[in-house]
């Protein structure tokens, strides 16, 4: 035990010794303290340097593999930054669509009389054999049975059905549809009744009228429902019957009744 | 319980597509009728009472969200409901082809019911050619889009048989036998 210590203690002196004599040596600046750093030196440097390449290597690595995640994090970033720039620009257009359909109605609004109510269409009909659409206003703001529906382009329907929020609306093209109407250039009347999808027709016009195809339908006011004037179609064809007493007109709806958005409802007592 | 929920969910799904969606792929204004394709699927599947159950309370659902008056699609959904679970007991055959069978004519009565309805009750406000042009149409697109489905169904029977099969007669057992 006691031996032990005291070979500590002369070890502890010895390493006292030769550091300060190390110490005392090269700051006298020894040559061979010198020769013998160079050495070490010459010895120690490839070991060192492989050492210090290898952890430049890993460091480097470990850096790039950083890099990449933040490149990552980045392009994540960036591609959700590209897709709500892009949804923005989207609707932006829809905006732009949307203020331009807007302003075409408001248009609509301010040159006629009528005491208008927009509306927004909701929903089309949900079977092949009625045209229909649904529009979210409904009672509460004054729509009910039989009020015309117009767009700035023209005659759309009639509501046939009001709930306190939602309306139905009869489009023209139904076959259940009529609307008086009159021929713009001759002022002859006739029933403007549904035919298909997108056509109407014109029926009741008398055999000497002169139709031509473009010309404009209008409503009469004579229906109780539709008050004059309002634009419904122009004509695309003729049908002259050789032994009837009537003539009949393909219509084409003036408002494009398969892309409908916004429509005005014609409130009455206007 | 389950018949009732599978009843909801359908309902929503097929008449949110139905006015929604496939308005945008109409061909001459004329779309295919989801809710007559579930009745006739639906009854092919559960036979000819839930078959009319189902297509009178699916075409009343369908009336309201049309322009058509009130049970006009209740009663012909349902009746074709009734007809094809007929035609599912009688016709053994079982073959790719026998649900579009079952579609080609379901079809053509819905159009043929919906022009007694209309004539019945508007008289000449509908005109012949109004109603063969839209059955054709409806027929054909309905025809195509039952093949289609049927012929995704078979496919997919064909390569997971046991995965699908087991799924299929699970989904078919508890849609047909509990109310």
């Amino acid at each position: 035990m006691r031996g032990r210590r005291s070979s500590g203690i002369w070890s502890l002196i010895l390493l006292m010794v030769a550091g300060f004599g190390l110490i005392t040596l090269n700051l006298k600046k020894e040559k061979a303290i010198t020769s013998l750093e160079s050495f070490a030196l010459a010895v120690l440097s490839p070991v060192h340097g492989f050492i210090t390449g290898t952890t430049q290597q890993v460091e480097n690595a470990w850096e790039g593999y950083l890099d990449l995640v933040q490149v990552k994090r980045e392009n994540t970033k960036l591609r959700e930054e590209v897709r709500k720039l892009r949804e923005m620009a989207n609707a932006g257009v829809e905006l732009q669509q949307q203020n331009r359909r807007l302003l075409q109605l408001l248009d609509f609004k301010e040159k006629t009389q009528f005491d208008l109510v927009l509306a927004q269409v909701i929903g089309v009909d949900s079977s092949n054999w009625s045209r229909a659409i649904f529009i979210n206003r409904g009672s509460r703001d004054g729509i009910r049975k039989d009020l015309p529906v117009v767009t700035h382009e023209g005659v759309v329907g009639r509501v046939i059905e009001a709930t306190p929020d939602a309306a139905k609306v009869l489009l023209i093209t139904d076959p259940r549809s009529a609307v008086d109407a009159l021929i713009q250039r001759t002022r002859d009347t006739g029933i403007v009744v549904g035919d298909d999808a997108r056509h109407a027709r014109m029926k009741y016009l008398p055999l000497e009228s002169n139709l031509k195809t473009g010309d404009l339908v209008i409503s009469s006011g004579l229906g109780g429902i539709f008050p004059k004037g309002l634009v419904v179609g122009r004509v695309t064809g003729v049908t002259k019957q050789k032994f009837g007493l009537f003539q009949e007109a393909e219509i084409s709806p003036s408002a494009n009744l398969s892309r409908l958005e916004e429509v005005f409802v014609i409130a009455k007592g206007s | 319980m389950f018949f009732l929920i599978f009843f909801v969910l359908t309902a929503i799904v097929l008449l949110i597509f139905q006015t929604t969606i496939f308005p945008l792929f109409s061909v001459a204004g004329v779309q295919p009728d989801l809710v007559l394709l579930a009745t006739v699927g639906y009854s092919l599947v559960a036979g000819r009472q839930r078959g009319l159950s189902f297509g009178f309370f699916l075409g009343l659902l369908q009336d309201v969200l049309s322009g058509g008056l009130l049970g006009t699609n209740g009663f012909i959904k349902g009746f074709v409901g009734y007809v094809v679970g007929v035609f599912r007991q009688q016709v053994a055959d079982r073959s790719f082809f026998f649900p579009s069978l079952a579609i080609f004519f379901g079809s053509l009565l819905n159009g043929a019911l919906y022009f007694l309805i209309a004539r019945v009750l508007y008289a000449d406000k509908y005109s012949w050619w109004f109603f063969v042009r839209t059955t054709t149409l409806e027929t054909t697109y309905n025809l195509v889009l039952g093949l289609v489905v049927t012929g995704a169904v078979g496919v997919a029977c064909q390569r997971k048989t046991g995965l699908v099969n087991k799924l299929l007669k699970k989904v078919t057992v508890l849609i047909s036998d509990r109310v």
